[in-house]
Parts: C-alpha cells; structure tokens; sequence
C-alpha cells in the first residue's frame, strides 16, 4: 500500500491557482491581440469603405448598406452583440457564471468591424471588452475549468482587452474591478493585472509606444483656475445626464417597435448618420484624431460645441439602432469637445492666468467618462495615464466629483445597467449579500398560479373564485405581463370591462424579488404586494421562477424555528 | 488499496488529467504566438497603407500649394499627418502651410511639439524662431534661432546651417542688434568657403554690422575669388569709401556695375572728394585756391537756398556772411592764399554745410555732400 502518490506526478501537478495564473496571462495575450486585431480591421475597413477622398454618394450610401448587411447579421446570426458589449459582459459575470457562447467574440469583431468601419459614431473599447471576456470564457470551458474559475475569468479578459484598446493597464484593471465586478477589494486584482500587463505588453510590441493622444505638457497654472475646472464638472455632468437620457430615451422607444422591424434598425440608423456625415463628416468612426486636434487647441469654440452635440445626437442614433459599437471613445470625444469649449470660455473671461483650452479638453474627457459610464476611478487614472502628469490629478478629480454627483442625481441607475433592465435584465446589487443569510430563494414556492394573458376578467375572476385565489400571475411562465388581483378584477367588471382580455386592462410593470434578494427585501416589497410577489430571473425579468405570499413567509418562519440561533438578520443588501 | 480505492489508477487518472490541462495550455500559447504574428505582419500592413495613403496626400498638398490653394493644402497635410504621426517632414510641412495661412497658433503648438519629442532638431526650432521673428518676441525668436544652430545638425548640411546663421545675422541687424550681429558674424566668418559670393555676402553683412575694415576683406577676398564679381567690387568700394580711402573706394567703385545708381553715385562722390579737396597733398597753391573758391561758392549757394527756409537760425546767415567775406578774399588775393586760410576756409565751408544739412536735410548736390566728406576726411567733425 502506498501513501503518497509518486514524485513524477507531484512535480507535473499544477494546482488550479497556478494554472489560472499561467492562464490568465495567455488570456491577456489573446485579449490584447483581439483588441489590436479588431482597432486594425476598423482601419482597414475604414479604408475599404470610404477610400482617401470619398464622394458625398459614397460618404451617404456606405453606412446605409452596410448597416443594412450588419443588420441581418445581428438579428440572424448573431443574436446578442448589438451595442456596447460592457452590459453584456456584466451580465454574463453576474448571472450566467462567466458563460459566453463563442460566437459571441466572433460576431461581435464581424460586426463590430463592419458598423464602426462604415461610419457609425461608436468606440471600439466597449466591444474590445466583450471579445476579450468571450475569449477568456470560451479559453476556460475548453480548459474544463471550474464554473467559478471561467467567471472570474471574464474580467481578466476584458482587462486585457481594454488594456491594448486604449494604452491604459492601470485604468484597464480599474475598470473591470470597477465597471464588470463591481467591487474594487475583488480577489480578481492579481489576475486582472497580469492579464492587463501582458496585454499591453503585446499591444506595444505592435503598434509601437507611440500614445493614443498627443497631449501637451500640463500646468495648473494659478489656484484659482479650479473654479474653471469646477464649472467644467458642473457642464460635463449636465452633458451626461443629457446623453444617458436620450440614449435611454430613444433606445426605449425604439425597443416598443413591433419585433419584425429589429432586422431594419442598423440600416435606419445608417441612413441617419449617412445624412449626418454628409453635413459633420468629423463624427465618422472612433473619431479619436480630433479628441487629439481639440487636446492641442486646434479646433476653434464654434467646432468644439458643433462636435459636442453633433457626436452626441450620432453616437445615440447609432446606438439605439442596434449597431455594435461602444459608447466609451464617443464619451471621451464629447468631453474633449465639452471640455475645450469649456476652457475657451474661461480662457476669455477668467480674470485670472488660466491653462491652454487643451488641458481643459483633457480633464472634460474624463469629466465625461465619470459622468456617463460612472466609473470615476477608471476616469482618473485613465487620464492620469494618457498624460502621466500627477499635476493634473487634483482639477481632475474636482471636476469629475462634480460630474459624478450630478449624473447620479439626475440618472441615478448608471448606463449599462439601465441599458440592461430595457432588456429585461436586473443585475444584483453590488452590496454584498451575507453569505450565511436567506434569502428570496429559501421561502419561495416553485409552483405559481397562471392565467393566460389572452383570458377574459370576467373568466379569470370566475377561475380565481373557485381556486380561492386572491391573486395570480398573468402570462406564462416563459413570458409574465404582470399579476393581478382579484380584487382588481372585480373592480374592472363592475367598470364594465368584464369582456375585455387580461393582457388589455393590465399594466406591465410588477413588483417582483429575485432568488438572491435578501429576506429584509422581500417583507419590504411584500408589504407592497400582499397577495401575490413573484419570484423572476435576473437576466430575463419575464421569466417565472416562483412566487412568495405571506404564507410562505409565515411557512418557513416555523421551519426555521428550531435553527433560530444560526438565523442571521440580514439587512441593507438588495 | 485505501478505502477499496486503487490509488495507481487514480495516480494515472490524476497524470492524464494534468497531461491534459498542460497541453491545452501549450495549444493556447501556440496559438497566442501565432496571433501574435500574424496581427504583427496586419499590423505592419496597416502602417505600410497608412504611410501610403499619407504619402497621397502630401502630394495633394503640394498640388494644392502649387495652385495657391491654402486652405486645401493645410486640409490635406492634416489628413497626412493624421495618417502617419511619425513623419516629421508632414508635420514640418504642415507647420509651414499653417504659417502661410497665419494660423500661427497651431503653427506654433504642433512646432513646439516636435520640438518636445526632439528638442534639438533644427527644423522645427527655425520655424520656431521664424514664427517668433514675424510676430514681436524677438527675444524667442533668436533664443530659438540660436537653438537651431546649436542642435543636431549632420555634417553634409554645413551650409544649410550657415544660412541658418546668415538669417540669424540678419534678424538681428534688422533689429539694429549690431553687436550681437557681429558675434554671430565673427563665427561665420572663420569657417567660410572659398566662395565668392558666400564672400561677398558676408561682407555686405560686415558693412551693415558698422564694420567697414572685416567688410573690405571679405570683400577683396570675393573680389580675388572673381576679379569680376559686381556685388565684391560695389562692396569693396563702399566698404573702402565708408574707411574714407577714395581712391581704392574709386578703384573698385570703376570696375563695379555702371548703371548701379548706389555704385554712380559713391563713384562721383570719391571722384568730386579727390580732385576738389583744398587739403589734398602736393597741390600746388593755385590749385589749392582755386578748390577752395569752388566749395566757398558751393558752400554760399547751399546757405542761399537754405535762408529761404521759415525760421532759419541766425546762425546761418553769420555763416554766410563769413563766407561772403572769405570769397571776396580769395577773389582779391593776387597771389598764394596762405595754408592757414586754406584751412580755415575749409573748417567754415564744413561748417556751413553742416548747418545747412541741419537746417534743410541732405543737400541735393553731390558737391556739397563732397565738402562734408572733405572736411571729415581731414578730422573736421572731432573739432
């Protein structure tokens, strides 16, 4: 009998740490390539599409077609990797465990290439991002990894990703502790660095060490000039809120569009920035060569606000068409374009010595970035990199606290994930949920009570008077419209629309709890709803999961009964 | 056996399972490697049509600056330059371009830029100092002149950065910076070629520096370099008049271009100082009056014209009384005026064409501007 197994195997052994960690930085290698690859092809097709010096026919007809063809690839083929890619990646952190179909990264390049090279006004960062987190989830599944070693990583992936898109390792590690997890204390920052590292490490082997903007030297050149800085956080936070609301505005509105015209959307979205390129040709594409112009005091104050709100209008058009394209670069472009304005301005009327429009427009683009995305520390370094000045460090992080405070008071659900819940996804809070406590998923009951949508009240009261009911869920399983009491549905007969179906006379806003939702939550939304609480997915807020009445809660109060001293009171989170 | 388990098969089970997770591993490495190679090679393709699509529009830049088109040369050079960053000459180019439109603000942020990267590259710091030199700092302009000259220049471009220094010298003499002028020339000067024009034009700036004696050599030089050489021989003869030597101010003055107005002119003044100075040596006495009878009465004719000036000063009429007085001496001598006369007469005709020229400006005659030279050539002016 032998007790240890022999040496040769120890030796040859590799823990899972340690093959996560020679993983992680491979996986920062392949992300990085993928990102320079992808920002290559966009340069490529750029070219292909509108050659040196193209003709207004071609300027108008190429996003037209070619969104045309992208389109049917989005709704066809490719089937989720419209828009950004940052709320996806998010999605797939939190609610399906790091899993990315490997079509995913694919379709996302494919499209990503073809949207953002044929003139729509999107970055290439967010989509980076989702093609570096599908690569490392798709390098972790076909390693047969752990569920829980493929999820943590995703963020490593898209560190990697976004490290080469943008030139920026330390805003990159930021951004996925930051934007992706959600956590900046996540166990995930060693991975997430080496990955970043050997991104960048790749990328500059590439592309050179040449920076993504010329920036000029920076000075804060009297004390006072905060107040300047101060009043370019207050304008970039109103910018922001103005962003975020009509790209959820519209997106909302087109999202209420009849489904049979999703495949049409990219092309309507082509013809308007056809149109636009033809009156603004400076919005065409990523568009980082004029953030440049505008950081060296190129463009004069009648541009710089022209290009503001001429980006903003292309960048929402194009995304809410359902192109793939990010809206981290078109953030960065407005607050160049803000900020320079912005600086002029105080430039002409500040009655001290201020700096060059320049470094105005330099501290705008992350004044933007922490207003729209809401990732103020992945704001600040990522500036802080871009000029490797500290000096700047101090108007910088004025400006974006400022421009952060506003956004949140004005939309106060960030971007991708009110991005997230127009698609019927809720991702969990990013307070930590005591692990030791119950939760939504230990009281509800599996077995829910449905009427169809299309039954009459006068059908569906009858139906709950025989159960005993006093509420039940409208809808399928697969696809709830809302719940409904019998309280309100002999209301709505005695208002004599008894013949009328379900589906017309209710409103499809619900309250509702996910299986993770702490139990402070539940008897808070409870007290809401006391009929009836439905139990929903986290990535589709239609689906059924189960359901809690004051029943259960009261069931498994007694069931717990004789566990009570291991009972933990749960609160805050949710 | 541990618990019924046979612990070799599992020992192998354990060494085809890690086997398994290396090799994968080693596939993804492999296959990073070869993405990175193959991205490199798109990447290097990428540079090489961004350089050519660059390439094609400094050409239509230079279209554009041919046909006088500006606007649209500064609008192609900035595609240019967006296209291939690393490219100084584009961005030179476009500095010069934004420079012809007066956008000199760019101008000068995209120069002070290459200047950063590269802080003793001469190109951009001469455009630097010409950008300064055409607006008022001309304090920056010669600090970025003289960076210019003091930065990396390689050996076969010595006289691009002798004409960087020409243009320096003469910046500052348009700025009547005489003595820096002269450091800067002083420097040239030691390491010229054997040129006669490099010659000639030094020594131009020699005499406009106030430093007739180096001009006169730099002058002769060009001159024995090319015996006919008009710039040498006009530049001689002014350097050689200005020293007051009159007759090798004449030598030269002679061979110089004839219908140059500035060589007639200083040819007639050396010819009138020489055949009609009073002081002139081994004159005999006759000659020597008869020369001061010529400047007294040119001398009464200049005052004549100037009294009739509103507010001429007393003094002038005193003058011309003298003068009067000393003409009819001269008319009723009989025989030699005394030397002392002679040179008393000269002192007042000096003087009398000097108050003149104060009172009514330079005198139209070339004779009167000859007796002021006359009588500063015999030290007139110190008394």
């Amino acid at each position: 009998v032998t007790e240890t197994p022999p040496g040769n195997v120890g030796r040859l052994r590799l823990r899972e740490s340690q093959l996560f960690l020679a993983l992680s930085i491979v996986i920062g290698v392949l992300a990085g390539l993928a990102a320079v690859l992808f920002s290559l092809a966009i340069d490529r097709a750029d070219d292909v599409f509108f050659g040196l010096d193209p003709s207004s026919a071609r300027m108008f007809l190429v996003p037209v077609l070619v969104s045309a063809g992208a389109g049917v690839l989005l709704t066809t083929v490719f089937p989720g990797v419209r828009g950004s890619g940052v709320p996806q990646t998010k999605a797939a952190f939190h609610l399906q465990r790091g899993f990315i179909p490997g079509r995913v990264p694919l379709g996302k390049f494919l499209t990503g290439v073809l949207c953002i090279g044929a003139g729509h006004s999107m970055g290439r960062e967010g989509p980076s991002v989702q093609i570096g987190a599908g690569i490392a989830s798709a390098a972790g599944r076909w390693l047969r990894l752990s569920p829980a070693r493929v999820q943590e990583l995703v963020p490593v992936g898209a560190a990697g990703a976004l490290a080469a898109a943008f030139n920026t390792p330390i805003a990159a590690v930021l951004f996925a502790l930051e934007e992706i997890i959600g956590n900046l204390n996540a166990t995930l920052l060693g991975s997430t660095v080496v990955a970043s590292v050997a991104s960048v490490v790749v990328e500059r082997s590439i592309l050179g060490n040449e920076p993504l903007f010329h920036v000029p030297v920076y000075h804060l050149v009297h004390p006072a000039e905060l107040i300047g800085y101060s009043a370019l956080g207050v304008a970039g936070g109103v910018v922001s809120v103005v962003f975020c609301k009509t790209l959820l505005g519209l997106r909302h509105a087109v999202l209420r569009l009849p489904r049979s015209t999703v495949i049409l959307h990219p092309a309507l979205g082509g013809v308007a920035i056809g149109a636009t390129l033809l009156l603004i040709p400076e919005v065409k594409g990523v568009g980082y060569e004029y953030v440049d112009q505008a950081l060296n005091g190129d463009l004069i104050f009648r541009t710089l606000l022209v290009l503001c709100f001429a980006k903003l209008a292309a960048t929402v058009i194009s995304y809410c068409s359902g192109n793939a394209g990010g809206i981290f670069a078109p953030s960065l472009f407005i607050g160049a374009m803000a900020g320079g304005a912005v600086g002029m301005l105080v430039n002409r009327v500040a009655p001290f010595p201020t700096a060059e429009p320049g470094a105005y427009a330099l501290v705008g683009m992350g004044t933007l970035f922490a207003g729209i995305i809401r990732a103020p520390m992945t704001s600040v370094f990522m500036i802080f990199e871009i000029t490797q000045d500290y000096q700047i460090l101090v108007p910088l992080m004025v400006a974006n606290l400022l421009s952060f405070t506003i956004s949140r008071r004005y939309q106060p659900i960030p971007v991708y994930e009110a991005l997230l819940r127009q698609d019927q996804i809720h991702l969990p809070s990013s307070v930590l949920r005591d692990p030791a406590g119950w939760t939504a998923g230990d009281v509800m009951t599996p077995h829910v009570p449905i009427l169809p949508a299309t039954a009459s009240v006068d059908s569906a009261l009858d139906a709950m008077r025989v159960d005993g009911r006093p509420a039940s869920i409208v809808g399928t399983r697969e696809r709830m419209i809302g719940v409904v009491t019998k309280e309100q549905l002999a209301h709505f007969r005695d208002a004599g629309r008894g013949h009328e179906t379900l589906e017309s006379v209710l409103d499809d806003t619900f309250v509702h709890v996910h299986q993770d939702h702490p139990i402070d939550v539940v008897l808070e939304r409870l007290s809401e709803t006391p009929e009836l609480l439905p139990v929903v997915n986290r990535a589709d807020v239609r689906r059924v999961e189960g359901m809690i009445t004051a029943d259960d809660i009261a069931r498994f109060a007694r069931r717990r009964r004789p566990n009570r001293g291991r009972d933990k009171v749960d609160t805050g989170n949710g | 056996l541990i618990a019924g388990r046979c612990l070799p098969c599992d020992t192998r089970r354990w060494s085809r399972f890690v086997h398994r997770e290396l090799v994968l591993l080693a596939v993804l490495v492999s296959v990073a490697i070869g993405a990175f190679l193959a991205t490199r090679a798109i990447a290097r393709s990428n540079d090489a049509l961004r350089s050519r699509q660059a390439a094609a529009w400094y050409d239509a830049a230079q279209h554009a600056t041919v046909a006088g088109n500006t606007e649209s040369a500064v609008a192609a050079l900035r595609r240019a330059v967006s296209k291939d960053r690393q490219n100084r000459r584009y961005r030179l180019v476009l500095a010069d371009a934004l420079m012809a439109r007066r956008f000199d603000d760019e101008a000068r942020r995209a120069l002070l830029a290459l200047r950063d990267a590269q802080p003793e590259d001469p190109e951009a710091n001469l455009r630097l100092a010409r950008l300064e030199a055409r607006g008022s700092d001309a304090d920056a302009a010669r600090r970025y002149y003289q960076n210019a000259l003091s930065g990396l220049w390689r050996a076969e471009q010595a006289e691009e950065r002798r004409r960087v220094r020409t243009e320096l010298i003469e910046f500052l003499l348009a700025h009547d910076e005489h003595g820096r002028a002269l450091s800067e020339l002083l420097l040239m000067a030691a390491n010229l070629p054997e040129d006669a024009a490099v010659q000639a034009r030094v020594g131009r700036m020699f005499l406009a520096a106030g430093n007739p004696r180096l001009a006169l050599d730099h002058f002769e030089r060009a001159e024995r370099l090319d015996t006919d050489n008009a710039d040498a021989l006009a530049g001689a003869g002014e350097a050689a008049f200005q020293l007051e030597d009159y007759s090798r101010a004449l030598r030269y003055l002679k061979r110089a271009a004839p219908d140059d107005t500035r060589v007639m002119e200083l040819r007639d003044l050396a010819q009138l100082v020489l055949s009609d100075d009073p002081l002139a040596p081994r004159l005999r006495a006759g000659e020597r009056q008869r020369r001061l009878m010529l400047a007294v009465r040119q001398a009464l004719q200049r005052l004549d014209g100037c009294l009739d000036v509103p507010r001429a000063p007393a003094s002038l009429d005193l003058l011309r009384n003298d003068a009067l007085d000393l003409a009819s001496t001269l008319e009723r001598s009989r025989g030699p005026v005394p030397r002392d006369l002679v040179d008393d007469g000269v002192d007042l005709v000096y003087r009398a064409e000097r108050a003149a020229e104060g009172t009514c400006g330079t005198p139209p005659a070339l004779f009167d501007r000859a007796i002021v030279l006359i009588g500063r050539r015999h030290g007139l002016e110190e008394q």
